[in-house]
């Protein structure tokens, strides 16, 4: 089978009368990582909850290879990593992993210390750090054909952040991976390609200097 | 379980009878649905099963469906031994 393209069109999303998202276009192919920057509150996570099928707007147009796609967790074929979290308290994580990761990547996973240390543990017994750490990993090595991560970088520390990192290009050789973060020198790192939502509308970002012109940063770190 | 049980009390008290338990049940289901959605971090657990490729809709069909036909095989037994007792 040739590689999927995900498609997002025409989205249209406001709240309370303001207008969130107006002219929105986003696509990401199985194989590359599409990083999405934009300041708080411009509707990232918006877009992605949109993308998965979890907000409703008042008009949207979601497509895998052209088939439109009313729920994209439906059958599977979009994951999602949302801000809090999400993993059942109560559950072995050993079991959790078993229904939720992609076999082709089952020995990758199983291979992680965070999962070697605490597969028999619960995620209720888990620290924060460390499982969001986990959270991050599964929902990476899930199923989907396409990733969708909300802030994978934040409460992370540098060393997590780079192991993260490998992570998300190692999975993006057969996944499409959509990424955002207000850590924007990581998702450069990691991004091959980044769109910056500005006043509700997507601008492809060409150079780290556009960056500076649409006024998302002041300078390059 | 927990409900199956509350319902079979009642239902071997004479208090309430087959129908009538089975109306017990279903709107046992609709504070169970009810409770989750609305709990915020009962929510939150639907991403792990989403992201599992498993719609909340069917899952709760599947559940409750499940749990009626065990509750079902369940009466029908203990009706069925409270009959042998009352022969034998």
């Amino acid at each position: 089978m040739g590689q999927r393209i995900l498609k997002t069109d025409s989205v249209h999303l406001e709240f309370d009368g303001r207008k969130i998202l107006q002219d929105i276009y986003l696509s990401c192919r199985q194989g590359e990582v599409v990083g999405l920057l934009g300041r708080n509150g411009c509707g990232k996570s918006s877009l992605l909850r949109i993308i998965f099928g979890t907000l409703k707007p008042s008009y949207k147009h979601v497509s895998i290879d052209d088939r439109y796609v009313y729920k994209g967790y439906d059958e599977g074929r979009v994951a999602y990593l949302p801000q809090h979290n999400y993993l059942p308290q109560n559950i072995r994580i050993e079991n959790l992993a078993e229904i939720i990761i992609d076999p082709q990547f089952v020995d990758g996973f199983t291979s992680l210390p965070i999962y070697q240390d605490h597969y028999r543990k619960k995620p209720s017994q888990l620290s924060g750090g460390e499982l969001r750490q986990l959270e991050t990993l599964m929902c990476i090595y899930s199923r989907a054909d396409f990733i969708l991560l909300d802030e994978p970088f934040t409460h992370v520390s540098p060393v997590q952040a780079e192991m993260f990192k490998g992570v998300i290009r190692k999975c993006a050789e057969v996944k499409g991976i959509i990424v955002t973060d207000h850590q924007y020198y990581n998702i450069l790192d990691v991004a091959d390609r980044i769109v910056l939502i500005t006043d509700g509308s997507t601008k492809a970002i060409n150079n780290p200097d556009d960056l500076i012109r649409y006024g998302y940063i002041n300078h390059i770190i | 379980m927990t409900i199956n049980m509350i319902c079979i009390y009642f239902l071997l008290r004479g208090e309430v009878n087959v129908v009538g338990s089975y109306v017990l049940k279903v709107l046992s289901y609709g504070l169970i649905i009810g409770f989750q959605h609305y709990n915020y971090n009962a929510n939150k657990a639907f991403f792990y099963f989403r992201n599992a490729g498993y719609g909340i809709d069917k899952l709760y069909l599947y559940a409750l469906t499940c749990d009626a036909l065990a509750y079902g095989v369940l009466l029908s037994l203990l009706k069925l031994f409270k009959y042998w007792v009352s022969v034998f």
